[in-house]
């Protein structure tokens, strides 16, 4: 292999995210986490006194846990100077033309109104701490579908909000989480009853505004059995010289022959550090999808866990991610195999350049009694320039002799045999090039809905002068 | 001594899953060490003092402390092969005693060595085998290491490998990993010179409750420098095998090829595979791959051979035996090779 010249990989012209409104609160906690802004927080959002009490404990395992010693560095995140609540200047709108002029424009920026009107059957925007906008269409309200901010839901369904609250991720499990347990704020709701298919998806927007803040959305889904739904969530905020945390925590339960589908854009700025959970049980012959591009951040932990706890059960998992200067993305899956005949498939991509880190860490578990099982993992690893850094850290756990379990992981460069091969057939060396960067992450962008395909292009794009190597 | 963790993931995972490092008690400590037998040219083997320097004083072995305590107590060997000379030496390490040994190979600029490990043997109650075998392979200079492991049920198995190529460097290893009870192998070779090349196969076969827990790690440093992992065996009964291997692709290693490749077949509902496979990679200019798989015994194959008047049982043992024998065929000492396929046998 011999020595080539690098190319220019633009930076993503971040525009619309870097916007900055003017800091602009009702209700803003103090810095730092005591018993104290817990108190203030569940007084402040008037909530049932149970929660109270799931505060409080999270917040002593919080206190009790260690930081674990295989995440990345995040000495930079300090505690004691995150605002962990911060309540916009506005309550919760059904109507968009209610929403502060402001606050409207970023969102208007991020294109979330027109996305409705044109595709959506659904939108939740969340501002900082607070859900400011909720609407879903009629025609499934009629069905029994619920889609409303976690603080509504709450309120009107609690039986159903305090059923299902932090099962799937307890604040035992570590730290963030904890965390996420005493400070959660905002997120969304969805319920889609037995049987419903929600043909067109729903979308919830998280834009974190405030200096110096933490997002501690929850999103909790429940489908069930024989239901269909496709989920959107895209993730923003505009870059400051203090870091910001996001450690969101999304719960997503999927009942016997249903099916979710969740996609997600996390496009944080370079000073958030992203320590967010995401968690699906799947019932027999459910199915969870989920499609992930992780390029923003300082700092990214995410690893989406697939339980696959019915006979039958199936995940899919699409994820993309993209590390540049100053980045280090830690990302990847999980699939917990616990019934017979559950079947996995993981496709994951990463690109790493100009000093970024990229990191595949993935879990493969096939348990005692899923006999039949059938599991693929496929991991890709594009490394763009001689500064970056990409690993593949997988663990493959099988405890059951009658399964198909198949792993590959590929890192380097883009081939000279492939390049070589484009061109015979009259094509440019450029032309040539660029198409097999656009065929890397292909398979991920195809999977995606269209404007955030068409974000994700944007974000990628390449300078074709010189070559990539 | 109380519990020591061996063979540590060289980057830590979840730790819920419980899979970063292996913890261990040691068998055996108040047996006195016997030394191992060797066979080779007077002129290249002397003694290697209790405390000896290590040839890569930063190896960390399969546990630092067990390392250092082995070190610190076990007289070994040291064989160094002048310049572009052949030579070849036998070690066998006997499994009724416990043994604590090192050996240190020195092979000179252009130089030829073969080294054949041969263990066997069982203790009337449980005891420890450990020994550390180091390389340093000079300039355009070959080593082949054929190791063949058939000890007893008593026995606790644990060997520390450290290997340095030099530019042009040349190692071939083989293990048949079929005996002892708790095996832990760790294996650190670390490709510093331009073109050097290394590959190591091993192939295991564990029944009732056996542990085999394998650490490789290829550090690619130098320019050029080809590695290759392939591990491949069957678990039955109550058998475990985890496997750790690394290809770390450190920055300024350009053009370096580095893969890796665990099989397991899994013969019964209790067995465990843990397969860890990791890539790291500072450097653009190279290609790395990594592969495992685990399953049944393919129904087409067991279907063919039945269909060839074979019954079930004599379809399973053919399939294993021709996944292992590839390898145990390498080991070139007709002996040694029928006693390891005996021993396939009689454990199938």
């Amino acid at each position: 292999m011999e020595q080539r010249k690098k190319t220019q990989i633009a930076d993503l012209d971040r525009g619309v995210y870097d916007i900055k409104n003017e800091f602009e609160y009702s209700y803003i906690a103090n810095a730092g986490l005591t018993e104290d802004i817990v108190r203030e927080i569940w007084a402040n959002k008037k909530e049932p006194e149970w929660m109270l009490e799931f505060r409080l404990k999270s917040l002593d395992i919080y206190n009790r846990m260690g930081i674990p010693n295989w995440i990345p560095d995040i000495s930079g995140l300090n505690m004691d100077n995150i605002h962990t609540y911060v309540k916009p200047k506005v309550d919760m709108k059904e109507d968009w033309n209610e929403v502060p002029e402001d606050i409207k424009e970023t969102f208007d920026r991020l294109g979330i109104p027109e996305a409705e009107k044109t595709s959506l059957a659904g939108v939740g925007a969340q501002y900082d701490s607070e859900v400011v906008y909720h609407s879903i269409q009629e025609d499934l309200v009629k069905q029994g579908v619920i889609y409303t901010d976690i603080e509504t839901a709450l309120h009107e369904h609690e039986d159903i909000v305090k059923q299902y609250w932090m099962t799937l991720i307890p604040p035992t499990d570590h730290k963030w989480a904890a965390l996420h347990g005493a400070v959660w704020s905002g997120g969304s709701f969805v319920y889609v009853p037995a049987g419903v298919h929600v043909e067109i998806p729903l979308q919830s927007y998280f834009r974190l505004n405030a200096p110096g803040a933490g997002q501690f959305e929850h999103t909790m889904i429940i489908v069930e059995e024989g239901a269909k739904v496709h989920f959107i969530e895209g993730c923003s905020a505009p870059k400051y010289d203090v870091s910001n945390l996001h450690a969101g925590a999304v719960e997503l339960f999927v009942k016997d022959h249903a099916t979710l589908r969740y996609s997600t854009i996390e496009n944080w700025s370079k000073n958030m550090y992203n320590l967010n959970t995401k968690r699906a049980i799947v019932g027999k012959g459910g199915t969870i999808e989920w499609v992930s591009g992780s390029f923003g951040s300082r700092v990214s932990c995410l690893y989406p866990m697939s339980i696959l706890n019915g006979e039958g059960a199936h995940a899919e998992f699409t994820g993309v991610t993209f590390a540049g200067e100053g980045q280090f993305l830690d990302t990847g899956c999980k699939v917990v195999h616990n019934a017979p005949y559950t079947t996995s498939n993981v496709n994951s991509k990463s690109i790493s350049k100009s000093g970024g880190a990229a990191v595949y860490r993935g879990l493969l578990k096939i348990g005692p009694n899923a006999e039949h099982a059938k599991a693929t993992v496929s991991c890709e690893s594009l490394m763009l320039d001689d500064i970056s850094q990409s690993d593949t850290i997988p663990a493959i756990i099988v405890e059951n002799d009658n399964v198909d379990l198949g792993h590959e992981a590929k890192i380097g460069r883009i081939s000279d045999e492939a390049i070589f091969y484009l061109m015979t057939r009259g094509i440019s060396e450029e032309e040539a090039r660029a198409m097999l960067v656009r065929g890397f992450v292909e398979p991920i962008s195809k999977e995606l809905p269209l404007e955030y395909a068409v974000e994700m292009n944007n974000l990628i794009s390449l300078e074709l002068e010189g070559s990539i190597g | 001594m109380s519990e020591l963790l061996f063979n540590e993931l060289p980057r830590p995972t979840f730790r819920w899953l419980r899979v970063n490092h292996t913890p261990v008690s040691l068998w055996g400590e108040s047996e006195s060490t016997v030394r191992p037998e060797i066979d080779g040219k007077d002129s290249i083997i002397t003694s290697l003092p209790a405390g000896a320097a290590l040839i890569n004083t930063n190896y960390k072995g399969a546990n630092e402390e067990a390392l250092q305590q082995l070190v610190n107590a076990g007289e070994g060997y040291r064989i160094q092969v002048p310049a572009n000379t052949k030579e070849a030496v036998h070690i066998r390490i006997d499994g009724s005693h416990r043994v604590g040994s090192r050996f240190q190979f020195i092979v000179e600029e252009g130089a030829e060595l073969e080294v054949q490990f041969y263990l066997d043997g069982t203790a009337k109650d449980a005891t420890n085998i450990q020994y550390f075998d180091e390389y340093d392979v000079h300039a355009n200079a070959k080593v082949v290491v054929k190791k063949v492991n058939l000890l007893g049920e008593t026995v606790q198995h644990i060997e520390h490998r450290y290997t340095k190529l030099s530019d042009g460097a040349d190692a071939e290893f083989i293990n048949v990993e079929i005996g002892g009870q708790e095996n832990l192998l760790n294996y650190d070779h670390d490709l510093q010179g331009e073109a050097c090349n290394i590959v190591h196969d091993i192939a295991y076969l564990g029944n009732k409750e056996q542990k085999f827990d394998f650490s490789l790690v290829m550090t690619h440093g130098g320019k050029k420098s080809v590695s290759d992992i392939h591990t491949l065996g069957a678990l039955s009964d109550k058998a475990k095998k985890s496997f750790r291997g690394t290809l770390d692709f450190l920055r300024g290693a350009t053009g370096s090829e580095g893969a890796e490749e665990d099989t397991s077949l899994l013969l019964d509902p209790t067995v465990k595979s843990i397969s860890l496979p990791l890539l790291l990679c500072k450097e653009d200019n190279v290609s790395g791959n990594h592969a495992a798989s685990a399953g049944q015994i393919d129904a087409n194959k067991l279907f063919y051979l039945m269909s060839r008047g074979f019954n079930e049982a004599e379809a399973k043992h053919m399939i294993v035996e021709s996944m292992i024998r590839p390898i145990i065929d390498r080991i070139g000492d007709e002996a040694i090779e029928e006693a390891a396929l005996a021993a396939v046998r009689n454990k199938i």
